[in-house]
């Protein structure tokens, strides 16, 4: 079975380093109201545009989305077939774990909490297959010296 | 499933790592398959049963769980 769908190793590093700068540029705009004065822009007031946005937050959501998918999909070292089932059951996991957080918190949390999470949660599912996935590969590595 | 793949490891005089590299898997794929974790694909299991030179019935056994 070959692997498919899989990016070259080093795109683990690349997306770690796309993750980190933009992770705290995110943090920064949602916590702080960071803005690079630069990236302000007009648009015609049309529809769901609005005429005055700010893209900071924008380019930090799209670097962390794509720096957390280039780390998921990074091939490992030695990617054979039973690498790829983990990678299976990691993306499983993430998926079922994701939506019984997300289960939860429709039910539990409300208003601007509510719009925190879902922030989180656009994130979460990427985040969890990553630990689950290394976790799973740590524990057949340990297990195995 | 049981497998054999020690037995014939001991018989051949192989290491997990030089099987694992004879038939292009991890070691760690080798060890879960001995340990029973890892069920192979057919493709993996007629590799294995190749390098032995036996039938791949030889090395793999249903159990009466499957």
């Amino acid at each position: 079975m070959k692997p498919y769908l899989l990016l070259p190793t080093r795109f683990r590093w690349i997306g770690l380093a796309l993750l980190i700068p933009f992770a705290f540029l995110g943090i920064m705009s949602l916590y702080h109201d960071f803005e690079f004065s630069w990236l302000s822009v007009s648009t015609p007031n049309k529809g769901i545009f609005h005429s005055q946005q700010n893209l900071t937050d924008e380019l930090a959501l799209s670097g962390i989305i794509v720096g957390l998918l280039f780390m998921s999909f990074a091939r490992t070292r030695f990617e054979d077939e039973f690498i790829h089932s983990l990678r299976l059951k990691a993306w499983q996991w993430a998926v079922v774990i994701n939506y019984a957080l997300l289960f939860v918190a429709i039910w539990a949390i409300y208003d601007e909490h509510f719009f925190f999470f879902m922030v989180y949660n656009m994130l979460t599912v990427l985040l969890i297959f990553l630990l689950r996935f290394h976790f799973l590969l740590y524990r057949h590595r340990s297990a195995n010296n | 499933m049981q497998n054999t793949i020690k037995v014939q490891r001991a018989i051949h005089n192989m290491t997990q790592a030089e099987l694992a590299e004879k038939i292009g898997v991890s070691r760690q794929t080798i060890n879960a398959m001995e340990s029973n974790k890892y069920v192979p694909s057919t493709v993996l299991a007629l590799k294995i049963a190749r390098l032995f030179q036996v039938p791949v019935e030889d090395i793999f056994k249903l159990e009466e769980s499957d």
